[in-house]
Parts: structure tokens; C-alpha cells; sequence
């Protein structure tokens, strides 16, 4: 599938690796073929299903939070010098998930998967402003907790 | 320095990392950058945190994965489809019940037993038509005639 590793960039990056996401990819895909005969083509086929597979995700994320269920085990009290590329990808997914969702979404898509601002702003169809200042506050946020590591 | 203006420098430099800032905001952020140790610690720290994020490696959901997306979307049209036979499942039964009830009707209250008595079709309309057609009458030298 052209877009698969699209799709699956963007819901690793919020629900982490593993069968959960697959299964999310699969949804975000069945939807798309759902939709099909709603799409009118105001936006590229890739753009749709990169909304779609962020949705999708963070609904996932609610559901997670409400049964109380944690993403990543992360050892705390683990030195930070000796933690490996793995180990600090976990704490800012976890650091991710504290985040409002609007403002997950969009540092997921700049931040993480390097959309520009102008593409972030019409996967998620927000005015890029809006991608602007959430962009700020959320990095503010990140800032705050993930200083530390670097 | 004022808290305010601090905040409102690093709002400039959060932005600058984005997208291109005004003329007035630029020359601001590298007179700053320039000038404050504090500045460029922040500046380097939100470059770093923003490298530390950016994936680094492909993704993706591992082999025949388009297979079972076609496998789960088929499933799911057998599934509705199954679900509508078992809809009409229901009036199945009654709907025959009604059509064998229509049938029998049609077979008493006919004289005789014949294949439009259990249709229901009256006998003597189609006689009516019939004899109606044995009387029309064309000849087709005499209308040609006419018309030439």
C-alpha cells in the first residue's frame, strides 16, 4: 500500500509500536474504504488518510486513558545518561500522551513526522495560526519535562 | 529583564524555528542571541528537544499487511450481507404463508382449475380481448392506397 508507512509513522508515534497500532492501521485503512464515496478530492488521498489515522489514534489514546492503562513502562528512577535512544523515544511518547490531543496532533505531525506547518495545517484542517500557537505552548510544555535529556 | 519580555523573546524564538518571523522580530531575536547567554541556552535547548523528536527511522506494519486490510474489508461486506439474509430471514415465512393463503383463494372461488384460476386472472377478460381482436380488421392495400 503507497501510504502505508505514512499511516504507520503517524499512529506509532502516538500509540507506540506494536499489535494495538496495527490494528489501528487496519481501521484507518477500512475507513478510508468506507469513506470513499463521501471523498470528494478537496484534499489528497494521502492528507484524508493521514486525518483519519490521527484520529483514530487518539481516540485510541482516550480509550487507554479511560480503562487507566499505561503505554510505556518507564523507569523513573533510571540514570538519564544511562538511557538509550529507545528509552528516551518512550518518555516523550509518554510525555506526548499527557498532552491535550490538539496539541498532540500537531506536535506529532510537525515535530515527529516533519510535515510543515502549512501541511500540518490541512491534515488537520485548522488554520496554520492555530498550528502556530499550539505549536509554541506545546513546546513550552515539552520543554519543561524533557530538558533533562538533553 | 522583565518576565514579559522574556516570554515574548522565546515566543519569537519558538516561531523562528517554524517559519520565517518579521523583520522587527528578527533583528530583536539576533540582537538577543547575540547579547544573552539565556537566549541561546533556550535557542539551543528547543533545537535539541526538537532533534531528539524527529522520527529517525521508516515505519511500517510489517509484511502482507495490505492482505489483511482486503481480508477485513471482504469480511466485513460477508458480514453485511449477512446481516441483511438474516434481516429478511424473519419475514421469509410469512411472506410464503400469505402467497400459498392467496394461491388457495384463487383455486376455490374458481370455476374451474386452470393456470390463470391459480394466478388469478379473470377468464373473461382475456376471452374479451381475444374476441375484441378477432374483429379488428386491416387492410393494408386499401390504407396504402389512401395514403398515396
Amino acid at each position: 500500500m503507497r501510504h502505508e508507512g505514512k499511516v504507520a509513522a503517524v499512529i506509532c508515534s502516538i500509540l507506540g509500536d506494536g499489535m494495538e497500532a496495527e490494528d489501528v492501521g487496519q481501521e484507518v485503512f477500512v475507513k478510508f474504504y468506507q469513506s470513499l464515496g463521501k471523498f470528494k478530492g478537496e484534499s489528497a488521498p494521502a492528507t484524508y488518510l493521514i486525518r483519519i489515522a490521527i484520529n483514530q489514534s487518539l481516540n485510541e489514546v482516550k480509550k487507554r486513558k479511560r480503562k487507566n492503562n499505561l503505554f510505556t513502562s518507564i523507569d523513573q528512577g533510571k540514570n538519564v545518561k544511562m538511557m538509550d535512544d529507545q528509552d528516551i523515544q518512550n518518555v516523550i511518547q509518554a510525555e506526548l500522551n499527557k498532552l491535550d490531543p490538539d496539541f498532540q496532533s500537531v506536535v506529532t505531525l510537525r515535530l515527529i513526522e516533519g510535515y510543515s506547518t502549512q501541511e500540518t495545517a490541512d491534515i488537520l484542517d485548522i488554520p496554520l495560526g492555530t498550528v502556530l500557537s499550539r505549536l509554541s505552548r506545546a513546546q513550552k510544555k515539552l520543554r519543561e519535562v524533557l530538558i533533562k535529556y538533553v | 529583564m522583565s518576565s514579559m519580555a522574556k516570554k515574548s523573546i522565546e515566543d519569537i524564538l519558538i516561531e523562528s524555528l517554524d517559519q520565517p518571523v518579521h523583520e522587527g522580530e528578527k533583528q530583536q531575536l539576533d540582537q538577543r542571541l547575540a547579547l544573552d547567554k539565556d537566549v541561546r541556552k533556550q535557542h539551543d535547548q528547543y533545537l535539541k528537544i526538537r532533534e531528539m523528536m524527529r522520527r529517525k527511522r521508516e515505519t511500517s506494519f510489517g509484511p502482507y499487511f495490505s492482505v489483511r486490510v482486503a481480508t477485513r474489508i471482504q469480511n466485513m461486506r460477508k458480514e453485511i450481507d449477512h446481516q441483511i439474509l438474516f434481516f429478511f430471514k424473519k419475514y421469509q415465512l410469512a411472506a410464503l404463508g400469505i402467497l400459498i393463503a392467496i394461491v388457495a383463494v384463487n383455486i376455490i372461488s374458481a370455476k374451474d382449475i386452470s393456470v390463470q384460476s391459480v394466478l388469478g386472472i379473470d377468464e373473461k377478460n382475456i376471452n374479451n380481448v381475444v374476441n375484441d381482436a378477432d374483429s379488428i380488421t386491416f387492410d393494408f392495400y386499401k390504407t396504402l392506397n389512401e395514403q398515396l
